[in-house]
């Protein structure tokens, strides 16, 4: 029993010590902050060892991604203040102001805080992660209308608020949504 | 440059941890998760536990005592368990030899009175007359332990009714408790004392008046008469020249009682003769029984005068005894009973014993009082209460019983404890998930 304790958490430390910096990126972008994201990490990965018994022949980092971004998504519905903490300048700022003088990093990073935190979680979940519609759909426990709509909501956000980035933001039709929708 | 990788150029803003610490944090706050978790099953485990042993006794529980009604017979050791009230007292005793009735309870909580029989079996008796208000102002088992005598008084004291409304109802036992004969009260408002014909076949009661409001916002009844009432002669007589309880002489030719001096006298049953047994002074009786012998009486003193009634003394009271013979020094106290409340009953086994009931002051404690009379005892002792016999009298005692409020008894007797110790352990769980859980985010801060 307790060899079976001591393999299982030179299991967990090896997981930890390799996907943590992943996870922390993720979370980075998420929160948008470094203890933040530290804090949300720390939390996964608690999740994560109290289920390590039944995790360890699955898949743990696909647990501990949903915890980050379902904790994210409920954590900051109630706490706002992180994300408001975390953002400069008001979102009734012209958007003509950040541009041009700030690099794309630094303006993606500010239109990024801007968005609400369902939308920012599709966000990255979609094209920083590569996952698609459904994959993000089942790590939100969502519809898949629903990612496509915040997806959507998220991405015309991002072009008000940084139109230099407009070139690199994928389209994405009206059509796709309102089909979704009705 | 595509969107992914300006995310992932955003992303790689974030600073990098020290990941053993971070995995070291997370494992032992995991390992304290889960052993509280562990220990909240446990206490929940024993709350089930406790929760399935009370349900699993209130269901293996007998089931309770028949309710009251009339002519029920139901199996006992000689007291049904919940009579519990401080009202309830021993009624009426049976004479000797042992009647098939020995004694008769009377409880403000079973409403209707008991009648326990030798065996030890009980059954409830009629109840009040079906009108509002009545009480039930006295009750006798006659000498053979077959009728049961029951005096009714309105209690609403509305002097417009209550002379009217007393009544005493004689119920034959033998017969399933139906009431055989109906005596209607005389000149009272309330029949009170009654006392059986040594051989079963007359009935004698005192009479009291309607209630007087007195200063401290009670009523007070003054006796009025004696009520004789015979079934084998026929007669029936009122007597207002005595006054008090009433105890018939062996032969049933005689009655001791007081007159209205409160001096007690013995007189014919329907005559007016009467003998003074005491010039000292006023021995005013609450209660009087003639030996069988026929040579003494004895009762429970009280103050006042016959016509004020008997009150005044609470606590201790004297048993005294009177010679029949009149003449100086005829009187002796032979017992003090430190007792709030307690009757003669009548005489047992050769005029040797007295036996009574009593209240204890403490309350919910029924007990019998036995005072051997001829051994000069200046003390009565509170014995247990006895079981009966019809071959040999006397044959046991049995634990005084005490009767709590049906609330307590509903609940069997270990279970505060039960109660005590889930509730530290649910406690003690609760306790260490908080200190454990705080202890795990002060290591992960």
């Amino acid at each position: 029993m307790g060899d079976a304790r001591d393999r299982g958490e030179a299991d967990f430390r090896a997981f930890v010590v390799a996907r943590q910096p992943a996870l922390l990126r993720a979370a980075y972008l998420l929160t948008g902050d470094r203890h933040a994201a530290e804090d949300l990490v720390q939390t996964a990965l608690s999740e994560t060892a109290y289920r390590w018994p039944k995790l360890a022949t699955e898949q743990p980092e696909a647990y501990a991604r949903r915890v980050i971004y379902t904790r994210f998504c409920s954590g900051l519905r109630r706490r706002k203040v992180l994300v408001e903490a975390s953002v400069a300048d008001t979102p009734d700022r012209p958007a003509a102001d950040l541009t041009e003088s700030v690099d794309q990093r630094v303006g993606l990073e500010r239109a990024l805080a801007t968005l609400a935190p369902r939308q920012r979680a599709c966000l990255v979940l979609r094209y920083y992660e590569d996952r698609s519609e459904a994959e993000a759909a089942a790590v939100l426990g969502c519809s898949v209308g629903t990612v496509k709509s915040q997806t959507h909501d998220a991405l015309k956000r991002l072009r008000a608020m940084a139109p230099d980035l407009s070139g690199l933001l994928p389209e994405v039709s009206e059509n796709d949504v309102t089909e979704v929708a009705r | 440059m595509s969107l992914h990788d300006l995310l992932d150029d955003v992303a790689r803003m974030a600073a990098p941890a020290d990941a053993l610490r971070s995995a070291e944090v997370a494992w032992g706050s995991a390992a304290l998760r889960r052993r509280r978790t562990r220990v909240t099953a446990g206490a929940a485990l024993v709350g089930l536990v406790v929760v399935a042993a009370l349900v699993g006794t209130s269901i293996a529980r007998p089931a309770p005592e028949p309710l009251p009604g009339n002519g029920q017979l139901a199996p006992g050791q000689g007291l049904p368990a919940r009579i519990y009230d401080v009202s309830s007292r021993l009624a009426a005793i049976g004479g000797d030899p042992i009647p098939p009735i020995a004694y008769v309870y009377e409880t403000t909580y079973l409403d209707d009175p008991v009648a326990v029989s030798v065996d030890g079996s009980y059954r409830y008796l009629p109840s009040a007359p079906d009108v509002p208000g009545y009480a039930l102002s006295g009750r006798a088992v006659s000498p053979d332990g077959t009728k049961l005598a029951m005096a009714w008084s309105l209690e609403d004291w509305d002097v417009e009714h209550v002379q009217a409304r007393a009544t005493i109802e004689v119920y034959d036992l033998t017969a399933g408790g139906s009431p055989v004969t109906h005596l209607g009260s005389g000149l009272g408002g309330a029949s009170v004392d009654l006392a059986w014909k040594p051989d079963g076949q007359g009935l004698a009661w005192q009479e009291l008046g309607p209630a007087v409001p007195q200063r401290d916002g009670t009523f007070v009844r003054a006796p009025v008469s004696v009520a004789v009432f015979d079934w084998a002669l026929g007669q029936r007589a009122q007597r207002t020249d005595i006054v008090g309880p009433v105890g018939w002489s062996p032969d049933g030719t005689l009655l001791v009682a007081q007159d209205l001096d409160g001096v007690p006298v013995v007189t014919p049953t329907f005559g007016r003769t009467t003998t003074r047994l005491d010039s000292e002074g006023w021995i005013t009786f609450s209660s009087a029984a003639w030996a069988p012998d026929g040579r003494t009486v004895a009762g429970i003193r009280c103050s006042g005068r016959a016509t004020d009634g008997c009150y005044g003394l609470d606590g201790t009271r004297a048993l005294v005894t009177l010679s029949t013979t009149p003449g100086p020094g005829s009187t002796s106290t032979i017992a003090l009973l430190d007792l709030s409340d307690v009757s003669v009953v009548g005489w047992r086994s050769g005029a040797a014993v007295l036996a009574g009931t009593a209240v204890s002051p403490g309350g919910f404690s029924l007990q019998t009082v036995t005072s051997p009379v001829q051994a000069g005892l200046v003390r009565a002792y509170v014995a247990p209460v006895e079981r009966f016999s019809a071959a040999s009298g006397i044959v046991g005692t049995a634990p005084i019983k005490t009767f709590p409020p049906p609330e307590q008894q509903l609940l069997p007797p270990w279970l505060p404890g039960v109660l005590v110790v889930g509730f530290v352990l649910i406690a003690a769980a609760s306790l260490g998930g908080v200190v454990m859980g705080r202890r795990r985010r002060t290591t992960a801060h």
